[in-house]
């Protein structure tokens, strides 16, 4: 299947696009014009199940008349001057707002990397291998594992933007992963887990080594228990931890400080988290999947450190919410697709790792829980009260050692608590596209309740 | 939208290639959506979601192409990509024998494109109202209204052309209370399949009362008990439960490839006290249809009749995977993303018991009155959801709030121990995620209670 070479809009009439939202009387008119294109491969039982490929393209218009914001959108070039006069249209029931307005226009450095062309050039035949043999090594591990569902994918997203205080900017991005869920049964007992491994093209990839560590995260459930109701330790793998990391980000942006949303109101400058902990969101990671050379409006990324030796240092901000508070954007501006407006939020947000491996931190605990998933995140991890209440699945710990797999409990406490009781970091650090583009090692918590029996 | 005969030339090209099944889905869908949040208007935002998918089957492969780009060149591009990935393209002609155009067209009362935005807004700004003169407490508020005319049209090669459009209107409101540096939310969000009209029956002001009221009761609350304990769950929102129970579990694809429930047809699963039922004809509940997304025609699935597993949610594809054909159960959530089996309006079926009879009889335990989000592995049956409103019972009657508490347990054996169900059936609107996309479904029930569950407080003590 073959992709177009680079995508480009139709540059000349988004410019007129911009004159034409002026001449309606918009003083300030964005418009962010996106393309992505999909691939993704489903094997099971060393099957093709799908294959899918698609191509999609957007625009969406903000437009700023006397204070007041109003955005459309559509996915038709030939509809942009429409959706522009829409847009403006839209601004007139918005409510008046004195920091409602366009980024003065800045250059961002490019980022070297974040487009490989190997996405395009490796083969269909290869693309399609690396899911089976994602498959097979799961599968070859032990008799008892079986594929669920395996798959590769890769996606490439190219981003315009053009704004009437003379912004144009654009950049390619992409990314491929390999991805297997297997199962594991034994004498009526059935455990599923998954692994994945993503990078900037599909020759990154180690589609072995996925399969690998899927079955052995399936195989060291099986004779999982229930435990009695208590209060102990916890240990949190990175990917969990990860998780954990994407809710508290929700409470880290100006925006959500500004509307009484945030636990961290009132609080930069205080201890917030262990000294233990360095909290860094860094929009240019070469290797970051959600890495850009500017934000959703344009504005050039950075690096950010929120939390600094445990001490709350700063916000995430995009141009709207840093005016309001009087600082400089930080380049957190973000949209889920042309069809929303810029909000904010992290971008690769990761928690820097400690010196000790996974197998030391386990020695270290007297009694606990290893949490190696968490369900129901967003519904138990309330970023607003902090209240956090979740199911889990992991490994119990008794005197240094795991002596038993564990399922169907709780855990729960609150996030500024957990914040606090991070006794300990591993060095066993991930970032992956879960949760967004989040980074964590294994994280000791000194405790937890655990709802069970 | 896309018409039929540039639908058909694209059909007829693919079906060349050695195919058993191919449909091409156009979609052409409007939406609007406001919000007010922190005393401001600061979205207004409108636009179209326009494109196509085009999905050929051969064998146990589904070879699947979508695409924004419904031009003539957009739609030959389309065909190209399907074709390459065939195995075999050129098996000669295919004559397509098709069946007459069918309209499923369901247009609202009150249309939400003819509405002015100005309309929309002043809802918002009557809740914002309303919930900030609930309660001194109350420190902020965001009432959201988003309305959608998703329109479709399907070819596939078994003949059918089906034209289905359907109008969806939600108000959210959520607010939260603040009192000695404690925050807590609550959330109300009603939603119908029908257009401006669903406000002739539901006020603002209602919506946000109901959600200042649960962020207070939230501030008031103790932190809910940990350890296993019977737990009533409330009308409407209490359906999660089987949503995350049995629902996914009962999913073709599921069942094939490894639930807690394959194999199990015909078999006890659940307390005699249990009939569920997925039902996508009732009007204007969430996640009603006329047609499936593969054109199957909408129907009433009792899933468990009296305890015996009897039926399992089916699309075209899983269906003759498992010999059981399609149940009109294959959704997607766009042109965008392939139709797989997915729930509809899932419900318990009501019994004779009153509210007051299970409270009563229910000596401790929890009060589950309004429910959150849940999550499910069907290949364990392991599955929770969290409260957000919900109450001790001692001794028979409702006691204090309680917050911040998570239920889980596990799909069969939580069936099992279900004992009473009441008469007060009521449903509630949500959107069901899986594999990447979601779809708007109704969970359903009336109260009912659990003689044990898992209850994850956020501390040691309490009842036990």
């Amino acid at each position: 299947m073959s992709a177009k070479p680079h995508w480009e809009p139709d540059v000349s009439a988004l410019e007129r696009a911009l004159s034409k939202g002026q001449a309606a009387g918009a003083s300030g008119v964005e418009i962010f014009a996106q393309r992505g294109v999909h691939r993704e491969i489903k094997v099971y039982q060393q099957k093709i199940e799908s294959l899918e490929s698609s191509e999609t393209v957007g625009m969406g218009v903000r437009a700023f008349v006397a204070g007041k914001v109003g955005y459309a959108y559509t996915p038709l070039p030939d509809q942009l001057e429409s959706i522009v006069l829409k847009a403006v249209e839209n601004a007139e029931v918005g409510t008046p707002d004195e920091f409602n307005e366009l980024p003065p226009a800045q250059d961002s450095e490019p980022i070297a990397g974040l487009y490989r062309e190997g996405i395009e050039t490796y083969s269909g035949e290869g693309k399609i291998d690396l899911a089976m043999r994602a498959e097979a090594a799961a599968c070859e591990q032990d008799p008892r594992v079986r594929g669920y569902s395996t798959s590769y994918a890769d996606d490439i997203e190219d981003v315009w933007i053009v704004n009437t205080n003379g912004l144009s900017q654009s950049y390619r991005a992409g990314y491929a992963y390999v991805y297997a869920a297997v199962a594991a049964e034994d004498a009526g007992e059935t455990q599923s887990a998954w692994w994945l491994d993503a990078g900037r093209e599909p020759s990154a990839l180690d589609p072995v080594a996925v399969g690998v560590e899927a079955a052995r995260r399936a195989l060291s459930l099986l004779g999982a228990k229930k435990i009695e109701s208590c209060q102990a330790a916890i240990l949190f793998e990175p990917l969990v931890a990860a998780q954990f990391i994407g809710i508290l980000s929700h409470a880290l942006t100006g925006e959500s400080v500004q509307k009484g949303r945030s636990l961290f109101t009132g609080k930069e400058g205080e201890q917030v988290a262990s000294p233990l902990v360095n909290l860094i969101d860094d929009g240019r990671l070469p290797e970051g999947f959600a890495s850009s050379p500017f934000d959703g409006e344009g504005v050039p990324s950075g690096r950010l450190a929120l939390i600094e030796d445990g001490q709350l240092k700063a916000f995430l901000h995009n141009h709207y919410s840093a005016r309001k508070a009087g600082v400089s954007s930080t380049g957190n501006a973000s949209r889920g697709s042309f069809k929303s407006l810029p909000g904010v939020s992290a971008t690769n947000l990761f928690v820097e790792p400690g010196k000790q491996s996974r197998d030391e931190l386990i020695s270290s605990m007297k009694r606990g829980l290893i949490v190696h998933e968490v369900s129901g995140i967003h519904a138990g991890a309330n970023p607003v009260s902090g209240d956090v209440s979740l199911g889990a699945t992991g490994y119990w710990v008794e005197d240094g050692k795991i002596v038993y797999p564990v399922r169907e409990v709780t855990i729960g406490g609150h996030l500024l608590d957990i914040l606090k009781g991070i006794e300990a970091l591993g060095d066993d650090f991930q970032l992956l596209p879960v949760a967004g583009s989040i980074g964590s090692p294994s994280i000791l918590v000194s405790s937890m309740t655990i709802g069970g029996t | 939208m896309l018409d039929y005969g540039a639908m058909e030339s694209v059909l007829s090209r693919v079906l060349k290639g050695k195919v058993d099944f191919a449909d091409i889905y156009a979609e052409d869908t409007v939406r609007s959506s406001f919000r007010l949040d922190d005393e401001r208007v600061d979205v207004v935002s409108g636009g179209s979601d326009q494109g196509v998918g085009l999905r050929a089957i051969a064998g146990d492969t589904i070879i699947y192409a979508h695409t924004s780009d419904i031009s003539l060149e957009g739609l030959g591009k389309l065909a190209d990509e399907a074709l390459a990935a065939l195995t075999t393209r050129d098996t000669g002609v295919f004559t397509l024998r098709l069946s007459p155009p069918v309209s499923a067209e369901r247009l609202a009362v009150r249309a939400p494109n003819q509405v002015p935005a100005k309309d929309k807004v002043d809802l918002l700004w009557r809740a914002d109202q309303a919930a900030r003169s609930h309660d001194v407490s109350v420190s902020q508020v965001t009432a959201s209204y988003v309305d959608s005319i998703k329109s479709f049209r399907l070819l596939n090669s078994i003949g059918q052309q089906i034209d289905e459009s359907r109008t969806y209107t939600r108000f959210m409101v959520q607010v939260v209370a603040t009192r000695n540096g404690i925050m807590q939310t609550g959330f109300e969000a009603p939603g119908q399949q029908s257009g401006f009209e669903l406000f002739d029956d539901v006020s603002p002001e209602e919506i946000a009362i109901l959600a200042a009221g649960r962020a207070i009761l939230m501030l008031d609350a103790e932190v809910a008990p940990t350890g296993t304990m019977p737990v009533v769950l409330g009308p409407g929102s209490g359906g999660v439960i089987f949503h995350e129970a049995v629902g996914h579990g009962l999913e073709g694809d599921h069942i094939e490839k490894g639930s807690v429930y394959s194999g199990q047809k015909g078999s006890k699963v659940a307390s005699g006290a249990v009939t569920l039922i997925d039902d996508s004809t009732i009007e204007g509940l969430w996640g009603s249809y006329r047609y499936d997304d593969e054109g199957e025609p909408s129907r009433r699935r009792v899933l468990i009749d009296k305890g015996t597993l009897t039926g399992y949610l089916c699309d075209r594809y899983w269906g003759r995977r498992l010999s059981v054909g399609s149940t009109g159960s294959g959704r997607r959530e766009s042109y965008a993303n392939l139709p797989i089996a997915r729930m509809s309006n899932t419900y318990l079926q009501p019994g004779e018991a009153t509210h007051e009879d299970i409270v009563s009889a229910t000596s401790t335990g929890i009060f589950a009155k309004k429910l959150g989000g849940g999550q499910v592995d069907p290949q364990t049956g392991d599955f929770m959801f969290s409260v957000s409103e919900g109450y001790l019972i001692k001794n028979g009657k409702i006691a204090g709030p309680v917050r911040g508490a998570t239920l889980t347990g596990n799909g069969p054996q939580i069936l099992n121990r279900i004992d009473l169900v009441g008469n007060d059936l009521d449903f509630d609107p949500g959107t069901c995620g899986k594999d990447g996309q979601g779809v708007p479904v109704c969970i359903g029930q009336p109260t009912c209670r659990v003689t044990e569950m898992t209850v994850g407080g956020t501390s040691m003590g309490g009842t036990s």
